[in-house]
Formats: C-alpha cells, sequence, structure tokens
C-alpha cells in the first residue's frame, strides 16, 4: 500500500519517540532501584484525611469524660515557662492535688497500648498550655524550642483544642502523633544511603541494618533476596550476672557474705543472652568495687575464661581478689557492636566481707 | 561533516527526558508535604477547630459553673423599687449571665494559626420554682483561616442556640432577701465628717451587714457586701460625698450565685457612729478593723462583743457547710515541734517513711483541750500525734489541718502536707503493668516466679524500710499449667511495718506465651 501511515515522517518520529521512552525508562528505573532502593510510598487522600481526623478524635477522646476534662484543664492553666517532657506518671506525682489524673492515666496508657507508642508518650507544659506527645522520643522534645517534623520517618500531625477562661488567654491543648508508620525496626525504609535504621529517630529499636548478602545464615534473610537489606531489632545484652566464693559450689545472684579473714578470691559468673548474629558483644566492663576491669572478649584476653560462645548465648567466668574487709558493688557492663547495654540492674551485685 | 538527523536529535531529547522523569519521579527525596495545602483538608481542620471551639465552650460554662457565676458580682444586676417580683429581673439577669460569659468566650482568639472570634448575641434565664435555672443562649462562632501569599480564605460563621440548666438558687426567696435588704438600706443614714476611703467602705460595709444579719429571709445565703469607693486620692468629706454603690451577692454552695447593686446616698455629717477600739465598746456585735459589726471574711483583726480585748483575735472562717466568719482567739505563737523540735518553717512539708522512723507530731501554744487535727477527713481528737500511727491516720498522702475549738465553732489555724514513701511506693504500682510471660510451668514454679516478678516491681519502686508478703491467687487447674489455662492471676501486698500489716496492695498479673 502506497502512502500509507508508516510512510509519514512525523508517525515514524512519534515511533522512535515512544520505543526509546520505554526503553530508556525501563533501564532508568530498574538502574534507580538498584542504586538507591525501592520508591517511597505517595500518602493518598484518604491518609492526608486520617491525618486531621485522628489527632482531633483523640482530643475528644482523652476529654470526654468529665474527670480528665478537668485534670487537662487545671494541667493546661498551671503556670509554667520551662517546657519539659513528662511522663503521665511523673505529672501524677508532680500534681497530684489535680482530681481525674487517674483517668487520663488509663485513656492515655490504653491509647498508647492501641497505637504501639506507649514508651514513647510524654506531656509537655508549655506556656500555651498543653502539649501530649506520642511517638516522638524524650530526646526530641527536650530544648527550648520544641519542633514536630513532618517530613519522614517522623511524619508528625497535630492538633489543638482551645481553652476557655477567664483568666488566660489563647491557652490550647495540643496533641501531636509522630512516627505512626512505624512501629519497629523493620518499618523504616532500608535503600542505600538511607541511615533511619541504625540511627532509630522513632526511638522503636534499638535497630541493626543487615545486609543479607555478608549475613546469609541470618534466619531473618532466609526469605530474601541475597541483596536484601533489612532493618532487625537489635536488642541490648541480656545478661545474668552472679557470684560465689572460691569453694563455694553455687552461684548467688544478689549478694554473697562472709567474715574477712586475709585475701577473698571472688569467682563471677556472666550468662550474657542475645542474637550475636545480629550484633555480637564488644566489650565487658567490670567495677568491682575497689578497682575497675575491662575485658574485649574477641581477643581471648587470658583472665576471661570463655566457657561457651555460640549464635545466642555465652557464659564467661573471671575472678578478682578482695584485700580489704567491707561492702563491695560489683557492677558489670556488656556492650555490643552498636554500643547497647544490658539493664544496669541486672548487673549488679553485693561482696560483703565483714569485719572478724 | 553532515549534519544529524530529525529522528537522531528526538532520540536524544527522548533519552533526556526519559532521564530526567525517572531523576524525579523515583527519587530518594520524601513524600512531599503538602496536605496542608489542599483545599478540602484546610476546611476539614477549620471544622475540627471549630467542633473543638464550640465543645468545649459549652463544657467549660457548664463544669465552671462555680467560677462562671462568681463572675456575677462583677455584673451586678441594678436594683429596681418598682420590682414585684423575681420574673422582673430575669431579662436584666439574662444580660449579666452574658456579660459574665464573654471572658470565656474571648479568651480563644488564635487557634492554630485560624482566626477565632466566639461571642454571645442572645442570652434569656427562665427560672423553673424551686431550684432550677435554664440558660437559652446564642451564640456566634466565626473562625477564619488564610493561606500564606493567597486572597482565598476559609471561613466558618455560624450562629447557634445552646440551652444549659443549672441547679440555682431559690430567686423567690432571692428577690425577698433583696428587697428587704434595699428598703432597709434606703432608710438608713451613714454619719461621719471626714474618713479615708478605705475606713470609710469598711464602717458602712459594718453598718449594712448588722442590717443583713438581721433579715429572716437572707438567713439561707452565704452572703456579702461589696462597697467600692473612691473620693478622687483624698480622705472623704460628708459634705462632698456622693453616692456609692452597694453590691449584695448572695449564693449557696453548688447553687450559683446572684448579686444587685444599689445606690447609697444617705451620708451625713456627725460623729462617726459605730466606730470602736474594742469589743466593749460594740454592745452585742463584735469590733472589726475598728467598727462594729461582724466578721465578714478571714483575716481582719477583731475584738469579741463585750470583751475590752485590743489584740489577740482575729476573723476566722468557722467549719460550716456554710460560709461563716466569726471573732475567734488567734494563736499567733503556734508551736509545730516534731520528734521533740520545732520546726523553723511550721508549715514546710513532712515526708516520712515510717518504715524507718515514726515521727511525733505536737502542736504546741493551744489549750489541749481546745485543740485537734484532721487529716484527709479523719478527725484526731488531740493535737499530739505519732504521724505513723496507722489506727489514727489513714496511710495516704495528703493534708494534716491544725484546728483550734471555740466554744461550739471550730476553725482551722493552718495546715501542713504529709508524704509517705508507702503511699508513694503505692502509687508507683499502681502505674505498674503487672506482665509475665511464660508457656509452661509447674503449678509452684509459676506461683514462685509471678512473685520473684511482683517482688522486682516492688523493689523498682526503690522503697526501703518496710517488708512485704505476697498473695498470689493462681488456681492451676491443671499441672504442669500453660499459659492457655491462665490468663491473668489476682495478687494481694501486704506490706509490713514491725510485723503488723499497714497496707494493702492489690492487682492483678496478666499472662502471655514467651516469645
Amino acid at each position: 500500500m502506497k502512502g500509507g501511515l508508516f510512510e509519514w515522517p512525523v508517525v515514524s518520529i512519534a515511533l522512535v519517540f515512544i520505543l526509546i521512552l520505554f526503553v530508556t525508562l525501563a533501564i532508568g528505573f530498574f538502574v534507580r532501584s538498584a542504586l538507591v532502593g525501592e520508591p517511597i510510598e505517595i500518602k493518598t487522600y484518604t491518609e492526608y484525611r486520617w491525618m486531621n481526623y485522628f489527632p482531633s478524635s483523640v482530643l475528644f477522646y482523652l476529654s470526654y469524660p468529665e474527670d480528665s476534662w478537668t485534670a487537662l484543664n487545671e494541667l493546661a492553666k498551671i503556670k509554667k515557662e520551662k517546657t519539659e517532657p513528662l511522663t503521665i506518671e511523673q505529672i501524677r506525682n508532680k500534681y497530684s492535688e489535680i482530681n481525674g489524673l487517674d483517668k487520663l492515666n488509663k485513656l492515655l496508657l490504653a491509647l498508647g497500648e492501641e497505637t504501639k507508642k506507649e514508651k514513647h508518650t510524654y506531656i509537655i507544659k508549655d506556656r500555651k498550655g498543653l502539649i501530649i506527645s506520642l511517638g516522638l522520643p524524650k530526646d526530641k522534645l527536650e530544648g527550648i524550642f520544641v519542633t514536630f517534623p513532618e517530613e519522614y520517618p517522623y511524619n508528625c500531625f497535630y492538633k489543638d483544642m482551645p481553652i476557655f477562661s477567664k483568666e488566660t488567654k489563647n491557652m490550647r491543648i495540643k496533641f501531636v502523633y509522630c512516627c505512626g508508620d512505624i512501629k519497629e525496626c523493620g518499618d523504616y525504609l532500608t535503600g542505600p544511603g538511607r541511615e533511619e535504621c541504625n540511627n532509630d529517630p522513632c526511638g522503636v529499636g534499638p535497630c541493626k541494618l543487615v545486609v543479607c548478602k555478608e549475613n546469609s545464615k541470618l534466619k531473618e534473610c532466609y526469605t530474601e533476596k541475597p541483596g536484601a537489606r533489612i532493618c532487625l531489632k537489635n536488642e541490648p545484652p541480656k545478661i545474668k550476672f552472679s557470684a560465689k566464693f572460691e569453694g563455694d559450689a553455687k552461684w548467688i545472684k544478689e549478694k554473697i557474705e562472709k567474715e574477712f579473714e586475709g585475701d577473698t578470691k571472688v569467682n563471677f559468673r556472666l550468662e550474657v543472652e542475645k542474637n550475636f548474629e545480629i550484633s555480637n558483644i564488644t566489650e565487658i566492663v567490670i567495677d568491682f568495687g575497689d578497682s575497675k576491669n575491662k575485658f574485649y572478649p574477641k581477643n581471648n584476653p587470658p583472665d576471661l575464661e570463655i566457657e561457651k560462645w555460640n549464635s545466642t548465648n555465652a557464659i564467661f567466668k573471671f575472678n578478682h581478689t578482695y584485700k580489704k574487709y567491707g561492702e563491695y558493688n560489683v557492677v558489670c557492663t556488656v556492650r555490643d557492636e552498636a554500643g547497647n547495654e544490658n539493664k544496669k540492674e541486672d548487673g549488679e551485685l553485693i561482696v560483703n566481707l565483714t569485719k572478724t | 561533516m553532515k549534519g544529524v538527523t530529525v529522528l537522531q536529535i528526538m532520540m536524544i531529547i527522548t533519552v533526556i527526558v526519559a532521564g530526567l522523569f525517572v531523576i524525579l519521579m523515583g527519587s530518594v527525596g520524601q513524600t512531599p508535604i503538602y496536605y496542608h495545602t489542599l483545599p478540602e483538608i484546610q476546611f476539614s481542620e477549620l471544622l475540627s477547630s471549630f467542633a473543638h471551639t464550640e465543645t468545649n465552650l459549652k463544657r467549660t460554662i457548664e463544669k465552671d459553673s462555680d467560677r462562671f457565676f462568681s463572675n456575677i458580682q462583677e455584673n451586678p444586676i441594678q436594683w429596681n423599687k418598682s420590682w414585684t417580683s423575681c420574673s422582673d429581673f430575669m431579662d436584666l439577669f439574662g444580660k449579666k449571665l452574658r456579660n459574665a460569659a464573654s471572658s470565656y468566650f474571648g479568651s480563644v482568639y488564635v487557634l492554630e494559626g485560624a482566626e477565632l472570634n466566639s461571642s454571645i448575641s442572645e442570652s434569656k434565664v427562665q427560672y423553673v420554682p424551686p431550684n432550677k435555672l435554664i440558660w437559652n443562649y446564642t451564640y456566634k462562632i466565626y473562625l477564619k483561616r488564610k493561606m500564606f501569599g493567597s486572597e482565598v480564605a476559609n471561613e466558618i460563621n455560624t450562629t447557634r442556640n445552646s440551652k444549659i440548666e443549672f441547679n440555682f438558687l431559690n430567686l423567690d426567696k432571692v428577690y425577698s432577701c433583696a428587697k428587704d435588704f434595699f428598703n432597709q438600706m434606703s432608710t438608713t443614714k451613714y454619719k461621719f465628717k471626714k474618713l479615708s476611703p478605705n475606713k470609710l467602705e469598711t464602717g458602712l460595709i459594718q453598718k449594712l451587714n448588722t442590717i443583713l444579719e438581721n433579715i429572716d429571709n437572707c438567713k439561707s445565703f452565704d452572703k456579702s457586701l461589696k462597697i467600692p469607693i473612691s473620693c478622687g486620692g483624698f480622705d472623704c468629706d460628708c459634705n462632698t460625698m456622693q453616692p456609692v454603690t452597694v453590691i449584695l451577692i448572695l449564693s449557696q454552695k453548688g447553687n450559683g450565685t446572684i448579686a444587685f447593686s444599689s445606690q447609697f446616698n444617705n451620708f451625713v455629717c456627725g460623729e462617726l457612729e459605730n466606730y470602736c477600739k474594742s469589743g466593749a465598746d460594740c454592745g452585742t456585735l463584735d469590733c472589726v478593723s475598728n467598727f462594729c459589726g461582724h466578721c465578714y471574711s478571714s483575716g481582719p483583726v477583731c475584738s469579741p462583743s463585750n470583751s475590752p480585748e485590743t489584740f489577740g483575735y482575729r476573723c476566722y472562717r468557722i467549719k460550716s457547710e456554710k460560709k461563716e466568719y466569726k471573732c475567734l482567739k488567734n494563736y499567733d505563737n503556734i508551736r509545730v515541734v516534731l520528734d521533740g523540735f520545732e520546726r523553723p518553717e511550721k508549715w514546710k512539708k513532712i515526708t516520712l517513711n515510717c518504715g524507718k522512723k515514726h515521727r511525733i507530731l505536737k502542736i504546741e501554744g493551744i489549750p489541749e483541750s481546745d485543740c485537734f487535727l484532721e487529716f484527709n477527713g479523719v478527725r484526731i481528737e488531740n493535737c499530739e500525734l505519732d504521724l505513723c500511727d496507722t489506727t489514727k491516720i489513714p496511710r495516704t498522702n495528703g493534708r494534716l489541718l491544725i484546728y483550734a475549738k471555740s466554744n461550739s465553732d471550730e476553725y482551722a489555724l493552718g495546715g501542713i502536707d504529709i508524704n509517705f514513701a508507702l503511699s508513694d511506693c503505692i502509687n508507683k504500682l499502681n502505674n505498674e503493668k503487672f506482665v509475665y510471660e511464660f508457656n509452661k510451668l509447674n503449678c509452684s514454679e509459676l506461683r514462685n516466679n509471678v512473685k520473684n516478678e511482683i517482688d522486682k516491681k516492688i523493689k523498682n519502686t526503690g522503697i526501703e524500710g518496710y517488708s512485704w508478703n505476697i498473695e498470689v491467687n493462681i488456681k492451676c487447674r491443671n499441672n504442669p499449667t500453660s499459659q492457655f489455662d491462665e490468663q491473668y492471676s489476682k495478687f494481694k501486698i501486704l506490706f509490713k511495718e514491725d510485723n503488723s500489716v499497714v497496707a494493702t496492695f492489690q492487682g492483678i498479673i496478666s499472662y502471655k506465651p514467651k516469645t
């Protein structure tokens, strides 16, 4: 067919344009995904609406019962210049004269539990009234000017409720909800160049970024592609710390005691539980009460006996000789690669050597 | 050199366009925060601000009614002699309520960047005898938010009606009381020559108070008078004295307040008639701040009727349902002695750990028979007390009030806040969540582990000086029992001091599967 459609120069140019566009886009997106990870999901209009309705409905929920309404109003009206984030428990202790704090406490606890933000529920008394903050860690709420970032991963949104009173002007109760999409470490974006997982700005961790290619034995990587980057909870070390006098049979946890009859050797046993594949332990710091010592277990120090050290469990033993009678507070701290430490109270015990 | 073809140019342009598209659409940047600027979101934000404004305005007036009605004394109803019943002043009362509410409505004028203007346009009261007051009011709420740099603004401008019902004073009795008082006031003369405004105010209040105290129709109310007097910064002179406004305030606890005002113009030049130096100058009346009359507030120096005393007495509010003041003995030299040592700051808070040390409080400077204490509503019939004695005072934080007695009158001299370590510990436990994780355990092992878990929580509160027993109600239908058999257990902590139980804490520990 002469003079057909494909013979028009414009049609040929358009076809080339479309073809090249498709090919370039496909290659471009592939290269981009490989380099910087999947694109961020754009929020929908419904989500925007929810961002507006949720804080508003929380304010109604918190202020609906008469006693918590009174408590919120009374708290807001207290004169205070310094802003300082307090937990509801601290508020109850500090302002025990205000009625209705019990009810407010119950409502806030339920809200924190439901949104999985109970760890980060704070009340800030400021000169404009009160801010109830859910989701933002305490360190982000400290300082003279508290800001609630709207960008990822915080995505803070808020609502103000007015406080009408004949004594005050322009008072409000502000409810702020942040980090709503980040409930656990796995919710952080993990694309190349992203630091959120290791920095844990929403305080859901501590978290650690793991590249499956380098940690193929890790259980969490079994179902992932070899190049996957996953954000895992990096639990702080859990320890059991016990001691016994030389010659005794039983390891004792909180306190060991005996009469001082000259140099006394005390044996210590430290059991550490942790997923070492995610983050191994790097150092053991021990304060014997009369001196301090530090072990780097990976270097196999001669005065540290390593009884066991598998992927989730390790047992270490060491000893110390006390040369004077007295009550010694022994404190043991175990640190992992990310600097996380065990609970302080788990690493404490007392060695009491009484005077004869 | 041959030039590039159109096709080649197109291919290059296409690659550039596609590249830009990929970079822009797939950038690692964040989701743009533009939802604030969406018109629908803007309006919906304004709408929820409106809902909070409206709800809180109504609730403030409802819940804060005591303070709301106390505003009325700043907006008294101008008394009119021709009124024949309470219905004659209802319209005026409605307007005064509107004025009293205006300070609430105008207290917030910016909300989340939106301009807020709320006010009451109409206000009517309806009295339902004997004790109901229905307030119908029309209010306006205007909310406007303008986007930065834009001419367009979102607005909500609405007018609504609302109705609130209050428990209120019996207005028929209020009318009779006010009528009798203002009638008698209009025939009363006040003699003086030259007096400072403050003294004239006190003297006139005392004179009119003696009238008010004797009116039968006023007996059921808490009543007070306010007479603001100013004489241009000088002493007041009887020859040039202008009329003054007398405000009569009537109230009852939980039943609101109403206030009326009227002019007093019967100043006459002559010897000051109710001036006194002691109660002996006043016959059956007291001498309060150098004028014969009654105590009408706490604090002024006074001398009781027929008494030559010129010091050692003050006006105190006596312990009763009504607001009543009397001229009673002032114990200036009261001493608060703790464990045998006088406290330099006698009203300072006392913090106790009864598990470590019992502390004995003694109030000195008041005769023993005239002194008693009250702690959290519990009366203690003398003024020496072991603060840790649970048979006398409950082990919860509170305020210890020191009372004196005079005939049948009892009055508070001061108070000390008392904090118990055990009470603080129980408060902390109330905030704790008791959860124990297990899958399957031997019954006795479960009981022990749960006890240890609770024990750890108690120790974490930092309590010292006490011992405790933990009773856990675990039924164990199966042995070994699993988390599915038991979902929660009740427990009781018995706090002991010297082997006797001084406080009990009851709670619930819930079980979760161990992960």
